[in-house]
């Protein structure tokens, strides 16, 4: 059998809420290995779209294949099964606010395995620890955390069951600038690490000039190009010129050039 | 392994055959043998059982991963743990000749776990707790004192001033705490006056005392019932919904962004409730007094015969007015303790949803402690004033 070098794929998807379309024949895959960036301007469809990939949410029309499985195929109890092995660390956080950090992380083990307490709570501190969080956050609860910290842990969750799929919603958004650019290094080394492809949705410019392999750019309810940064940069179309040419598109790609 | 041949055992649940970890040790070649999906969904059995298993004889024993289909960084901590039991046993085995990608694997875990020995979580001990609780119910009580100060010396001025008071939002409390709560308190009511009419009933009729059923049920109606049942409602429904309504909008940052404004929190959120509330809740009280009344009066006439006309004209020559007014002199202080109970605890929700759902619970169980207990302190100095 050969193997399928996508992921994912989403082909000729439309959503329709009533009478507003958000995508008409939207066709987006994602390579094995990969870090590709979700980017477009606010209200083009970025949440919508990821909501429907980590199968949240059902595209109007339209396929949706993970793994070499097609989605629409898929009853309840197994689309279930598959999220689980999706990794998805939302904008927020999402952390459940009534569990401490290591007990947010536990909870997929909880769920989804039957491992021993003594495993699952080494597996929590492992994934901690990976997230870049010191093990003395590992008893704090959720309003204890920073921004930053909350950020890690979200990742620490999302990666508790050793996903080879990361979703990650804005992964850099009200971090300061030093906090964003040690989250994309970390990004980046756990990506090499743990073997991970990595969708994400970003309007984080250094990100999108450091991490991503390639950049999908939604517009016109669909995308209109995928291809690296640089590539998309020097495209011809009023609305990627707009979005490329902005100053601090410039800055950061000044920034990417520049040797570290 | 391959990154490919990972996702297509690891990913595709559907599609493939599931072999656990296993783990053999075989005594020819001396080798510890792994085999399976070392992954975390299927390494359950083995970590319940792999300090059972028979130990390697020497220390010469050599680790082998070349059956493994798949490993994670779950399964490769489970290795870590299998390969630290044999250490703490004195049988060491030799992991070097691992694949690339396994040796990896172990070593991000052994520079992880090196470095520090975990931290255990410390669960306080009883006495620790029960010292906890116990200062934290003292403060309690006297943070609820302070809160009760805070807010009548923010909002006592502004009484004074009583065009700055906001009229459509105590008409808008009134509505929702009194009119949407007629139905429910009205059936309650009702049914109290039945209840206690067709239970005191049978006893007086033994004595041809029927006539006294009126005493019975008008007595007990308003000194007591009346009031009590409706605040008792009122406090579930109402004071709930202030703890969470205020609550959330502690979680929101909503209370911070009024402070912030330069708009006093109390003056908002809790002066309309407050003053809402005790205008409606002696109409709630008076409304269930009269339906239980009523209630009682139907029982009365259908099953003891006192009729309609007797019970409605010996109840003014029987009963004193102080009755109507010892009943009703308490619903305001009710009012009173109802809608500062839900506030206070809605103003002292911190961070999580969870303390929202805590603090709704509290403020109805605190509302009717204090309700009942405030109850019955009135009892006691009404009975030392004769009344």
């Amino acid at each position: 059998m050969p193997i399928n070098p996508h992921v994912l794929e989403a082909l000729d998807i439309e959503t329709r809420f009533g009478e507003q379309v958000v995508h008409r024949d939207l066709t987006l895959t994602v390579r094995r290995g990969e870090t590709l960036a979700i980017v477009g301007s606010s209200g083009s469809g970025k949440t919508v779209l990821l909501r429907e990939l980590i199968l949240l949410a059902k595209p109007s029309r339209g396929r949706i294949r993970l793994f070499d499985t097609d989605v629409n195929a898929l009853s309840e109890p197994e689309l279930i099964r598959l999220r689980s092995r999706l990794g998805v660390m939302f904008q927020h956080g999402a952390l459940f606010t009534s569990l401490t950090v290591r007990e947010n992380i536990d909870f997929p083990l909880r769920e989804h395995t039957a491992l021993g307490p003594a495993l699952r709570r080494d597996i929590a501190l492992l994934k901690l620890e990976l997230a870049g969080l010191p093990a003395s956050a590992a008893n704090k609860y959720p309003d204890e955390l920073s921004g930053g910290m909350i950020k890690r842990a979200a990742l620490a969750r999302a990666l508790a069951l050793d996903p080879k799929l990361l979703f990650l919603d804005e992964p850099t958004s009200g971090l300061d600038p030093v906090g964003a650019a040690d989250f994309d290094d970390l990004i980046m080394e756990l990506k090499t690490l743990l073997d991970l492809t990595i969708v994400m949705v970003t309007h984080d410019p250094d990100s999108l000039w450091r991490i991503a392999d390639r950049v999908a750019f939604l517009g016109e309810k669909k995308v209109l190009q995928v291809a690296p940064a640089a590539e998309l940069a020097r495209i011809d179309h009023p609305d990627i010129r707009a979005y490329f040419h902005g100053k601090r598109m410039q800055q950061a790609q000044e920034r990417a050039w520049k040797p570290a | 392994m391959s990154s490919s041949a990972s996702y297509t055992s690891g990913s595709a649940p559907a599609t493939v055959a599931v072999m656990p970890a296993t783990l053999k040790l075989d005594p020819e070649t001396q080798q510890v043998c792994c085999e399976g999906n070392w992954t975390v969904y299927h390494l359950a059995p083995l970590d319940r059982r792999f300090r059972d298993l028979p130990l390697p004889d020497d220390i010469r024993w050599q680790l082998n991963t070349q059956a493994v289909h798949d490993m994670d960084t779950a399964g490769a901590l489970l290795l870590f743990r299998i390969l630290e039991h044999y250490r703490a046993h004195n049988k060491a085995v030799d992991s070097k000749r691992l694949p690339h990608a396994h040796r990896a694997l172990l070593e991000l875990i052994q520079r992880r776990f090196a470095e520090q020995q975990l931290a255990d979580e410390q669960k306080p001990g009883i006495l620790e707790r029960l010292g906890k609780s116990s200062v934290k119910i003292l403060f309690g009580a006297a943070d609820f004192l302070s809160f009760i100060g805070e807010f009548t010396l923010d909002t006592l001025p502004r009484l004074l001033r009583p065009w700055q008071i906001r009229g459509r939002q105590i008409i808008a409390e009134i509505y929702k705490a009194g009119v949407s709560a007629l139905p429910i308190v009205g059936l309650l009511a009702f049914l109290m006056g039945v209840v206690i009419a067709y239970q005191g009933g049978i006893p007086l009729e033994q004595y041809g005392a029927n006539i006294f059923l009126v005493e019975l049920v008008a007595i007990t109606m308003l000194r007591e019932m009346g009031p009590l049942l409706t605040a008792i409602i009122v406090a579930g429904r109402t004071g709930s919904a202030y703890a969470a309504q205020i609550g959330t909008m502690r979680i929101t940052d909503e209370i911070d962004a009024l402070r912030s404004l330069g708009v006093s929190q109390y003056e908002v959120l809790a002066l309309p409730k407050l003053i809402g509330l005790i205008v409606a809740l002696p109409l709630l009280s008076l409304f269930a007094t009269a339906v239980g009344i009523f209630g009682g009066m139907l029982i009365a006439d259908s099953l003891f015969g006192v009729d309609y006309q007797t019970f409605l004209r010996r109840m003014p020559e029987s009963l004193a007015n102080s009755h109507f007014w010892v009943g009703m002199i308490k619903t305001p202080i009710f009012a009173c303790i109802i809608a500062l109970t839900g506030c206070y605890y809605g103003f002292r929700v911190e961070g999580s949803a969870e303390s929202v759902g805590r603090a709704t619970t509290v403020s109805v169980v605190q509302g009717i402690f204090l309700v009942i207990t405030a109850d019955a302190l009135f009892s006691i100095v009404f009975s030392m004033l004769d009344l």
